[in-house]
């Protein structure tokens, strides 16, 4: 028994370095940001169908922190100059009468739904907190509110299917949506949008070693795209014609890694990410 | 909603779900059986490495293993994907469907060989010693007599493997692969209803009912050999 269980280990050591070697032995391909525009799109907080009064507290206090800790903690995530509040920004609600703000209160909790991506919302490494700009400036947000209308609501993460997060939010699972959530015509049909907080833009990304090879939109359709399922990527890559063929990822960074090992030629995600993947990959 | 565009999706998603569930078993099924008799060789080296690959497959998640699959040919070969999927004149997708299809052969086929192998050693060493008294060959008992009660003792342990391989499909969305649950997720973001997943699950239904009633089928066949 005990000779046995000895073989095994030594087999699965040989075996773990052999994958190693060959792992670690190569350098990992790097990937460049292309010089293409293809326009910018907001970032914008979401509340249920006809929760205004909600909304329009969010948007009170966006505003209200806008020339104070909003830049303290954009400039934290290097997303200062993407930032588009400023102190004299009209709230576009007033006066809604709907019970969400007072729900809330009374709850004393409100509950914010996101997935893990950095530098929105992620866990940092060394210091082992939750951290992230929309994290960061939600407890912002409510520390403002609290201050200012003397309530005492404390804040709760929740992680959440993006896939389903319309019909989730609608049926009260959580009270926002805060998650780098782009806002398109047709989220704002389906749920209360808040004012843009942040600038996006959609960047096609490839390795750096293409980078001459694929210079403008017409070069990119004889490639083979990839991008974050469902994701504003994928709607660039519909609209333009990208790729001869594309194939789509659970998040952004699966996408990423692929473009990486060559599974794919180009990939079209967040400026904000491609930045933040190209300068903390390893 | 678009009842019929939604359905002709989740048809197409279904294809790919039925061709990766018909790959998978019809490979895995003889590589299933040829790790059995690697685990349970007498030659030592190979019992302990089919062993431990047993053990290595079936101790790691599947989409974990989907995803090595897919890293082998930059990190082990230095190959880019899209390179391979043209020296192998196929298209990306037709590749990474490939890698999906390598990944479920190779972790079923250890499930399915721990099935073959509690099957095959509870066959009792008399029957061997019996049929070497007659005069038969070893592969000559192990076909004959062995083989058939071994085909009955797994069929019911099977019929539970292979209807949760008919679920794992959906984990080929890793490799952008679109089955018939990813098409699903797809439909409940176009049509805004969460109606899609519920046709995926009644898809999933017919088809496990199918199985679930050629397996019963093949019990009762099997019912007039009793021990």
């Amino acid at each position: 028994m005990k000779k046995s269980v000895l073989i095994i280990l030594a087999l699965v050591l040989v075996i773990a370095s052999v994958a190693c070697l060959a792992a670690c032995n190569k350098t990992k391909a790097t990937a460049t940001i292309l010089n293409i525009d293809f326009g910018s799109e907001e970032y914008g907080i979401a509340a249920a169908t006809g929760n205004k009064a909600l909304i329009e507290k969010i948007n009170e206090a966006l505003i209200g922190i806008a020339d104070d800790a909003m830049l303290t903690v954009a400039d934290k995530f290097g997303l200062k100059s993407e930032l588009l509040i400023k102190s004299d920004t009209e709230n576009p609600i007033s006066g809604a009468t709907d019970d969400s703000w007072k729900n809330i209160v009374e709850k004393g909790k409100i509950i914010i739904g996101y997935t893990v991506f950095a530098p929105i919302a992620y866990t940092d490494e060394s210091t082992k907190q939750f951290t992230g700009f929309d994290t960061e400036l939600a407890r912002e947000v409510i520390k403002w509110l609290n201050n200012k209308y003397e309530t005492n609501i404390t804040i709760e993460f929740t992680e959440i299917d993006w896939d389903l997060k319309v019909v989730n939010i609608n049926k009260g699972d959580f009270d926002l949506i805060w998650n780098g959530m782009t806002i398109t015509d047709e989220i704002k049909t389906q749920l209360t949008v808040s004012l843009p907080y942040l600038n996006n833009r959609q960047v096609a990304v490839v390795r750096s070693e293409d980078k001459d090879k694929y210079t403008d939109i017409e070069s990119l359709k004889s490639a083979v795209a990839g991008c974050e399922k469902g994701s504003a990527g994928n709607d660039v890559i519909d609209a333009q014609g990208i790729g001869k063929k594309t194939l789509t990822f659970a998040d952004q960074l699966s996408a990423y890694n692929q473009l990486l090992v060559g599974g794919v030629d180009v990939i079209v995600i967040d400026s904000i990410m491609a930045g933040y993947y190209i300068a903390n990959g390893k | 909603m678009n009842v019929s565009f939604v359905l002709e999706t989740l048809f197409q998603g279904f294809g790919k779900t039925v061709l990766l569930f018909v790959v998978t078993l019809v490979l895995a099924l003889p590589l299933g059986l040829i790790f059995a008799f690697g685990s349970m060789s007498k030659f030592k080296p190979i019992k302990y490495l089919v062993k431990t690959i047993v053990w290595i497959i079936r101790s790691t998640p599947l989409m974990l293993q989907i995803l090595l699959v897919s890293f082998v040919p930059y990190y082990v070969f230095g190959t880019y994907t899209v390179n391979l999927a043209d020296a192998l004149k196929v298209e990306i997708d037709q590749l990474m469907f490939i890698f999906v299809a390598i990944a479920f052969v190779i972790n079923y086929a250890c499930y399915f060989s721990e099935i073959y192998r509690g099957a095959i050693q509870s066959i009792p060493r008399g029957q061997y010693e019996a049929g070497k008294v007659l005069g038969l060959k070893k592969g000559q008992i192990f076909f004959r007599i062995v083989l058939f009660q071994v085909f009955r003792k797994i069929l019911a342990p099977m019929s539970n493997e292979i209807i949760t391989l008919v679920k794992d499909t959906a984990l080929a969305s890793v490799l952008g692969v679109v089955d018939l649950f990813t098409a699903a997720q797809n439909m409940v973001k176009t049509v805004i209803s969460l109606a899609p997943l519920l046709y995926a699950g009644v898809f999933y239904l017919v088809f496990n009912g199918i199985l679930t009633l050629l397996f019963g089928f093949l019990e009762k066949k099997m019912a007039f050999y009793k021990e």
